[in-house]
Parts: C-alpha cells; sequence; structure tokens
C-alpha cells in the first residue's frame, strides 16, 4: 500500500484505506564527532631499569611475549624512554 | 575529670585534645573549665563554614581513569552561560536535567551526556586567565563514602570526592598536585574577576502575572509598566537599595533611607517609569527613619524576585549577566544602604542572608574585587580588604559614603592574595637588570610574595631595564585568580550521585561557591579510542615486499606550514577540509515514510566547520544523488513521486546513497587525529591519498608522509618509492626489535626498484624474472611454468646455482666455474 493523497492506496488492487497515523519517520541524528586532539602523551607501558644498547639511557618500557614453543621462554622487549629504539631479550 | 568534662562535646578530637592540653596547663576548676569549654564550642561554631556553602571559586583538577576523577555533590552549584544568560544551578539538577533530555550512554559506572546544546562554563586557563568555554559534556555516577572538604583563608569551601587532584602553582605553572599530597598551608586558585557578556535589558513580564499588552504590562488596577526595562545604573542602584533596606507589599515597594539625596535618586527611578509614590515617616525603631513607597504591582512583583524580607533576599539570575553599569549601580547601591560600612579600613558587609552575600562576592569578580567571606553569629559577612578596598572605592563608589571610601589605604600587608611558587624567577629578573638582590631575596627564600609587593618591586624593575623573567611575573601578577590558602582539610560522608563537567582544553569548570574543577577524563579516552590501528611485524613486511597496491591499513602523517602547525584550531581546520564528510556530519535525516521524503536538516555551525553552505550542499547532492532537491526554511527535502515503479524502494535507496555520499574532504581519508608532537600539531589519518593531501591548503608537503609505496612511486617517482621501501621495512623491523643492517634492505630495495617500476619480490617480480626455466619452475607453481616455457619454446642454459644443483652438476661459481677442454695430440 502506498500513500495517496492523504490515503493508503493497494498498487495491485486499487483498494484504498482511510489512513489514521500520517506519519512514519526514520530519525538518523547527525553524529557530531569533532577531530580528537592528543596533547600530552599517555603512557600505557610498565617501565623498568634496564640500560638502553643504543643511547646509554637507564629506563625502559618493557613487554613479553612467547614467541616460539611453549618448552622455550618468552621473549622480553624493551622500548627506551629517552630514545624510543626496541630491542630484545631472549633466553 | 577534664576528659568527662569533654566526652560529650561535639568538637574534633584534635581540638578537644588542644583544650584538654590547656587546661591542664592552668589546673583550671570545673566551673573554669566548663566555661571555657562552652565558649570554645561556640567560637568554633561560629567560625565554621557550613557544608555546602557558597563561597568563593576555588580551582581543583583531576586526572587519569574515569574513577579517580573529581566529581562534585548534588548540591554544589555551578555558574554556566545558555543562550548568553548567566545561570547558577545545582549541578545535579543541571546533569540530572541534561541526562533525562538527551541521549547519554554508560562507560563503566559513569553516565556521560555529550551535550548537543550550548552551554559554557568558566574555565580556567594554563595562563591564569578565566574564560568562558563550551561544556562538552557531563558526567555522573553514585559514590558512598567521604567527601574531602576544603576551606580556604578567604573562606571559601570545596567539596569533592577524593580522589582527585587539584591544582597549584609550581613554578610559575598551573600543575596538577594530587588531592592526598595536598595540606594544610597549600594554596589553591580561587577566581577573582569573571568575564562576562552582557544584556542591557530585562523582559519584567516573567516575574508577574499582569496582562502584557504591547509593550507594556497592565495589571487590573494601578499603572501600567514597561513590558522591558533598560538595566543601567540608576536602576542597578534602585535595586540595591532595595536589597538593602527594602520590602514589597502587594501593590508597592518601600525603600527605607534616611537620607535625603538617596531618597531622591529612588524617587527620580519611580518617576522615570511614570508612577506614584510618597514619603512615610516611621517612629517604631529606635529612631525616626524615612521610607519611600512607589505605588506598582508590576515593580513589586520584579523586585520581589530579589526576595522580600531580610532573610531571603538574594540577586536574582537576570542579574549576573547584566551589563557592567547596573551591576556597579546596584554594588553601590546595596553599599549605600543601612547596615554596610567602611569601618577599620576594610568594607564589610553584612546580610542575614547567605545566598545575598554569595551573590554579592560573585558580582564583584566583575569588577576583579575579591572579598573574604566570614560568619559573624547568625550574620553573613563579606570583608573587602586593602587594595581590593580601593579598587572598590573607584569602580563602585558611594553617594553617601565617599569620605569613608578615600581614606581607605592600600598598605596592609595581604596574607590572602599571595602568589606562591615562582622559583627564580624574580632574583634572574633583579640580577639582569640589576635591581638590588638583597630587596628581593627573601621572597624567593619563603617562595611567595603579596601581589601589591610584587607590582611595586616589577615596576621598580622595568625602570632599569628589560628581563624576559618579566613576562613571566607579568603573568602572574595578570592573572584572573587568587591562590587561597588551605587552612583546613577533613571528610563529610555522602551518598548519592555525584557530577561532573568536561570542557574542552583546560579542563576546569567554575562552580557558583566558586569552585574551578579540572578533569581530564576525555584525554583518558583518546588515549584507546583515538588510536589509529596500523598493521605492523611479519605481515606489514609481507605487504612491502609483496608491492601490495593498497597496504591493509593506509594511514599517513600530515605536517603543516609553520602558520598552521602551532595553532590548535588552525591545525582542526585543516583536519576538517581533509577529513571525508557525510550528511549525516552534518545534518540530521528523517525520513517520511508515508509522506515519501527525505527531510535534511543541516546544523548551521556544523556547516560552516566543514566550509560548506547550505547553497553547495543542495548543488552537491543534486549532483550526485541525481534527484531533484526543493530548499525548505534552511531544510533540504528530497520528494519521490508516489507515481514511480516501487516508490518505497527508491524512497530507501536514496536515503542508503545519501548516508554514504561523501559531500566534503578526501574520499579516501575516513577519519583524522590530531597529535602534539613538540610544539607542533600533527595530522594522523585513517587511509591515504596523497595526491589529494599535498594540493590541501596548509598542508607542508614535503613533510607529509603515506604508509602506501604504491602512491608514493604514482606521485614522488620511484627514487621516492625506493627511500619509502627502505624506511618502511626498517621500521617494522625496529618496531619489533630487530637489528636487521640497512644494507640488506637497500639491496632488497634496489632490486625491486632498479627497472624504474615497482617490482615484488616474488612470481610476479624479481623471482618471476629470472632468466633460467628451471630456476623459476623450483620456486613456485612448478608445472605452470613448466608448460609456458615449453609452449615458448625457451631454452635454460644452466648457468645458474639452482638449476644446475636441479639437473646434478656442480654450480658455475668458483671450481665449477673453470672449464677444461682436452685436446690429444695426434
Amino acid at each position: 500500500m502506498i500513500m495517496k493523497g492523504g490515503k493508503f492506496v493497494c498498487r495491485k488492487c486499487g483498494y484504498e484505506e482511510e489512513s489514521e497515523k500520517r506519519e512514519f519517520v526514520i530519525e538518523s541524528k547527525r553524529s557530531g564527532n569533532d577531530i580528537p586532539v592528543i596533547e600530552e602523551k599517555v603512557e600505557t607501558l610498565p617501565k623498568t631499569k634496564v640500560v638502553c644498547p643504543y643511547c646509554g639511557n637507564t629506563e625502559a618500557y618493557w613487554w613479553i611475549r612467547q614467541m616460539r614453543a611453549a618448552d622455550e621462554p618468552e621473549t622480553r622487549f624493551y622500548r627506551c624512554t629517552k630514545c624510543g629504539k626496541t630491542w630484545r631479550e631472549y633466553a | 575529670m577534664y576528659d568527662e568534662l569533654l566526652k560529650d562535646v561535639p568538637l574534633p578530637k584534635h581540638v578537644k585534645d588542644n583544650i584538654k592540653k590547656k587546661l591542664e596547663e592552668i589546673k583550671a576548676d570545673e566551673e573554669t573549665a566548663k566555661k571555657i569549654i562552652e565558649r570554645c564550642v561556640e567560637v568554633y561554631y561560629r567560625n565554621l563554614v557550613e557544608p555546602g556553602e557558597a563561597v568563593g571559586i576555588v580551582a581543583a583538577q583531576s586526572i587519569g581513569e574515569p574513577a579517580t576523577q573529581m566529581s562534585l555533590p548534588y548540591d554544589e552549584r555551578v555558574v554556566i552561560l545558555e543562550n548568553d544568560r548567566v545561570r547558577v544551578v545545582e549541578i545535579g539538577k543541571f546533569v540530572d536535567n541534561c541526562l533525562e533530555k538527551f541521549e547519554f550512554k554508560t562507560v563503566g559506572i559513569h553516565e556521560i551526556c555529550d551535550l548537543p546544546i550550548d552551554v559554557y562554563a568558566l574555565s580556567l586557563d594554563r595562563d591564569e586567565k578565566v574564560r568562558w568555554k563550551r561544556i562538552r559534556s557531563v558526567v555522573r555516577h553514585r559514590f558512598k563514602g567521604k567527601l574531602i572538604r576544603i576551606r580556604t583563608r578567604s573562606g571559601r569551601v570545596v567539596r569533592a570526592t577524593p580522589f582527585h587532584s587539584f591544582v597549584v602553582r609550581r613554578n610559575n605553572e598551573i600543575v596538577p598536585i594530587e588531592g592526598r599530597m595536598l595540606k594544610v598551608g597549600d594554596r589553591i586558585p580561587v577566581v577573582r574577576f569573571t568575564p562576562l557578556n552582557c544584556i542591557s535589558k530585562v523582559d519584567v513580564s516573567q516575574f508577574t502575572d499582569c496582562k502584557v499588552v504591547g509593550n507594556y504590562v497592565t495589571p487590573t488596577n494601578g499603572k501600567r509598566f514597561p513590558k522591558e526595562i533598560e538595566l543601567d545604573f540608576e536602576a542597578g542602584y534602585f535595586f540595591g537599595m532595595y536589597l538593602a533596606d527594602g520590602y514589597s507589599a502587594k501593590y508597592f515597594v518601600s525603600i527605607a533611607n534616611n537620607s535625603r539625596e538617596i531618597r531622591e535618586v529612588i524617587k527620580r527611578f519611580a518617576e522615570r517609569f511614570g508612577l506614584n509614590y510618597a514619603e512615610y515617616v516611621n517612629r517604631n525603631g529606635f529612631s525616626e527613619s524615612v521610607d519611600v513607597r512607589i505605588y506598582s504591582k508590576v515593580l513589586s512583583d520584579l523586585a520581589r524576585s530579589f526576595g522580600n524580607n531580610a532573610k531571603d533576599k538574594r540577586i536574582p539570575e537576570f542579574v549576573y549577566s547584566a551589563n557592567k553599569e547596573f551591576v556597579r549601580g546596584l554594588l553601590r547601591g546595596y553599599f549605600d544602604g543601612n547596615g554596610n560600612s567602611v569601618e577599620r579600613k576594610a568594607i564589610r558587609f553584612y546580610s542575614s542572608s547567605k545566598e545575598l552575600i554569595d551573590g554579592i562576592a560573585f558580582l564583584l569578580t566583575r569588577f576583579g574585587i575579591f572579598g573574604v567571606k566570614k560568619k559573624m553569629g547568625g550574620q553573613y559577612g563579606l570583608i573587602i580588604y586593602g587594595k581590593y578596598a580601593k579598587k572598590f572605592a573607584e569602580e563602585i563608589g558611594s553617594f553617601v559614603k565617599a569620605d569613608k571610601l578615600e581614606k581607605i589605604e592600600v598598605n596592609r600587608a595581604d596574607i590572602i592574595d599571595v602568589i606562591p611558587s615562582f622559583g627564580k624567577t624574580l632574583t634572574e629578573c633583579a640580577k639582569k637588570v640589576g635591581y638590588p638582590l638583597y630587596l628581593v631575596r627573601k621572597f624567593e627564600r619563603k617562595q611567595k610574595i603579596g601581589r601589591v609587593t610584587l607590582e611595586k618591586h616589577l615596576n621598580a624593575m622595568k625602570r632599569l631595564g628589560y628581563a624576559e623573567e618579566m613576562e613571566v611575573l607579568e603573568r602572574a601578577l595578570d592573572s584572573d585568580v587568587v591562590w587561597d590558602e588551605i587552612v583546613e582539610i577533613d571528610y563529610v560522608d555522602y551518598d548519592g550521585y555525584v557530577y561532573d563537567f568536561s570542557v574542552p582544553d583546560s579542563e576546569t569548570f567554575t562552580t557558583f561557591e566558586g569552585i574551578v574543577t579540572h578533569n581530564t577524563m576525555r584525554t583518558f579516552h583518546y588515549a584507546g579510542v583515538a588510536e589509529i590501528n596500523v598493521t605492523l611485524g611479519l605481515p606489514r613486511l609481507i605487504e612491502i615486499l609483496d608491492v601490495r597496491k593498497k597496504p591493509s591499513t593506509p594511514m599517513m602523517t600530515i605536517r603543516l606550514l609553520p602558520e598552521y602547525a602551532k595553532d590548535k584550531e588552525k591545525a582542526k581546520e585543516v583536519a576538517r577540509r581533509i577529513e571525508a564528510t557525510h550528511v549525516t556530519d552534518v545534518a540530521d535525516i528523517s525520513v517520511d515514510i508515508y509522506g515519501l521524503k527525505i527531510v535534511i536538516k543541516p546544523d548551521d555551525k556544523a556547516l560552516k566547520e566543514k566550509g560548506l553552505t547550505l547553497e553547495n550542499l543542495k548543488k552537491t547532492l543534486e549532483k550526485k544523488l541525481k534527484v531533484e532537491i526543493e530548499e525548505e526554511n534552511g531544510n533540504l527535502v528530497i520528494q519521490v513521486s508516489p507515481d514511480v515503479d516501487k516508490p518505497y524502494k527508491t524512497l530507501m535507496d536514496i536515503f542508503d546513497r545519501l548516508k554514504r555520499e561523501v559531500i566534503a574532504g578526501i574520499k579516501e581519508i575516513k577519519r583524522v587525529i590530531i597529535r602534539k608532537e613538540g610544539d607542533e600539531y600533527v595530522l594522523y589519518t585513517e587511509g591515504s591519498n596523497l595526491k589529494k593531501v599535498m594540493k590541501v591548503k596548509g598542508v607542508d608537503y614535503t613533510r607529509t608522509l603515506t604508509n602506501d609505496i604504491y602512491e608514493i612511486y604514482e606521485v614522488l617517482g620511484i627514487e621516492a618509492a625506493r627511500s619509502a621501501i627502505i624506511k618502511e621495512a626498517k621500521e617494522t623491523l625496529e618496531e619489533q626489535g630487530l637489528d636487521v643492517d640497512v644494507r640488506h634492505i637497500m639491496l632488497v630495495a634496489d632490486v625491486m626498484t632498479a627497472d624504474g617500476y615497482l617490482k615484488q619480490i616474488g612470481r610476479h617480480g624479481v623471482a618471476g624474472g629470472k632468466q633460467s626455466i628451471l630456476a623459476r619452475a623450483a620456486f613456485e607453481v612448478t608445472v605452470n611454468v613448466l608448460l609456458d616455457a615449453a609452449v615458448r619454446g625457451e631454452v635454460d642454459y644452466l648457468k645458474g646455482i639452482t638449476e644446475n644443483i636441479i639437473v646434478g652438476q656442480p654450480i658455475r661459481l668458483g671450481t665449477g666455474d673453470v672449464e677444461l677442454v682436452y685436446k690429444p695430440k695426434r
């Protein structure tokens, strides 16, 4: 049924019916997101004392990952807090 | 004995301990002890400020996780600016209302509502200036436990949830400090100046039930009154007088004052509106007093918004946004009234209405005048000392007490308005201009200096020369806040919702009591949400070596030209021009299914931000959707005719396409975030289109990167692509903590680019280009390689390594490279 002149009309047979509900509206609201500005660096990784082989700084972020077989120790990753270089420590 | 006496006394333990010690010291007998204790209780409670009392403006800050942020209890009142009107509302009421009216989301225990309306809060910036900033969102959550309560020397109180930090001044910077690190003696900022947009007229009809006829409000009997009255000095003075000594009856307003001069001002105000008035001599009190009555129902209704008797006198909301002249008049009127005085070099206001004193204190900040609140018995007091009293004399003045105002002296040592923690700036500055160090050294040792003293020394130094430290000191001198000393910290029980505002940039907002709170919760949010997800590790390395046409996560790093890079707003402007904009970003869309029409309701502000107008939005959409669009009072309407074949499908198709269509910006750039790196703002994008981005105004194309190597090859050529391969591969490996010598990578990059176009390492590129059939067959898709070679009739000369191993011959290297041909002699 489609709306024609304030009435519902069947498109196949032409049957007409008065409509009570005059409006059926789908609303789509404006998202209104503005562009995010990140002003300061948020540190999410833990830090530890270790000497950076590249710059000699004594502090680095660290995380560990199980790289290979389960009977091998996980690999330790470090990222220097100063120069940002990453290195690994096996075994 | 003393323990027994003190047992049920309602005082904190440390006070009791003190009293006990003193009593033991003087060996008081029971009678005396009782008297002393009684007196102590009396004094203690008289000096106590009630919980939630509206006082000055104290700044606090919170940082980090939502759970640790500063929130305020329901009944703390805040100052907001809505539709150019200042409103003073309970934070709880305001936030609850917003959450009810607008959509909100729940994050953990927090209910957050991003405000779709423009409401502003008073915000303290890093430069110690107070500005109105739009409130981005409001937050509430349940809280049961103890609230921290901080009282400052000037009598201001702030209550907040305990897990928060405050802002303090450290080495000329405003920095956050954890709440638990805060101690008595620290100084927190209290606002002393309020900037304001002003209204110059007030609509009287909202205060009365009388009928409005044309431009007049007409009561059933009595004289008509203009619907709008001008808020000028005289009107302000009248209401100020009313606040001091007036009351409003049903049909008249009465103001008592013994000065003929002042009564004349009141009469003049009445004459302005053609109202009748009369004087009455009142002999009921201790002495004669004279009342002026103005007969007008409307005026009396209006006056009632200022309260009716001494206890409920208050400042109605419209006054907070009224223009300066009106406020000046009001303050002078109130000061000229009976009961307020100049005593002992200070201006003193007294009232039995706490609300009135709070209101007066807030209005005074409009003129940069800072007062100290005190509770005296049943009276509430506001005392203006020293240089602020002087300022009062200059800015506000008086008709009848002018002579007394003149006598106020400034040289009183100001213990409240002191600038703390300025580091070595003062002595450094003195050294540079050759100012005697012994004059300033003691301030450096104490790390505090009175504002007036600082001004004196600074001016003296300025006459000697210039040092860059002067600018820092000047900023401190010129700040909109007073660094108020904490005199007491304690805890109060609370159970219920606590509330918070999120204000961009400085994240601070002000309460009417005067708290500027700080909240960085949204920054926390960005840390997770606004990250751009980039493919890393092995998958990325494969992508690089395979020369994929599109990386799985295309990404750009866009640097800006100097004039754009330093300014956040300008950087945002560029970002908005780059980011793909859909219709849903700038407009609400509603689809009327029965009416077969789509209505696009654009938001003017959003359009402007994206550099669009209604006109060109209409044109763009018409071109892209190939439909006709009507403009109807600011909205765009797409009407589908009911006569077309499948009208609903057509309608929904248009709706879907409408939502997908990019109307501005660069289609490929799906999202932009801005990150501050050093002193410049850098744009990071999800999606990449180097060619178009390079042309955008404000973009420094010499420092703009993409991780799409093929795009670099197309736009900048093969040498640039080679550099990009090296850079991307090296970075990918380094990110994984793998240290591969750059020469290996350079070799690979050279092989890939040597022919002048990008060639992958693989059967479609480098490996597939080998001359030997067997070597190619050994690598991948053996059968296909052999078949193709057979079809083409290729010959393998067995010169390489792989093919020689396959056929079982020595490879042609080293000893294998030597061929001997033996020719026997006949």
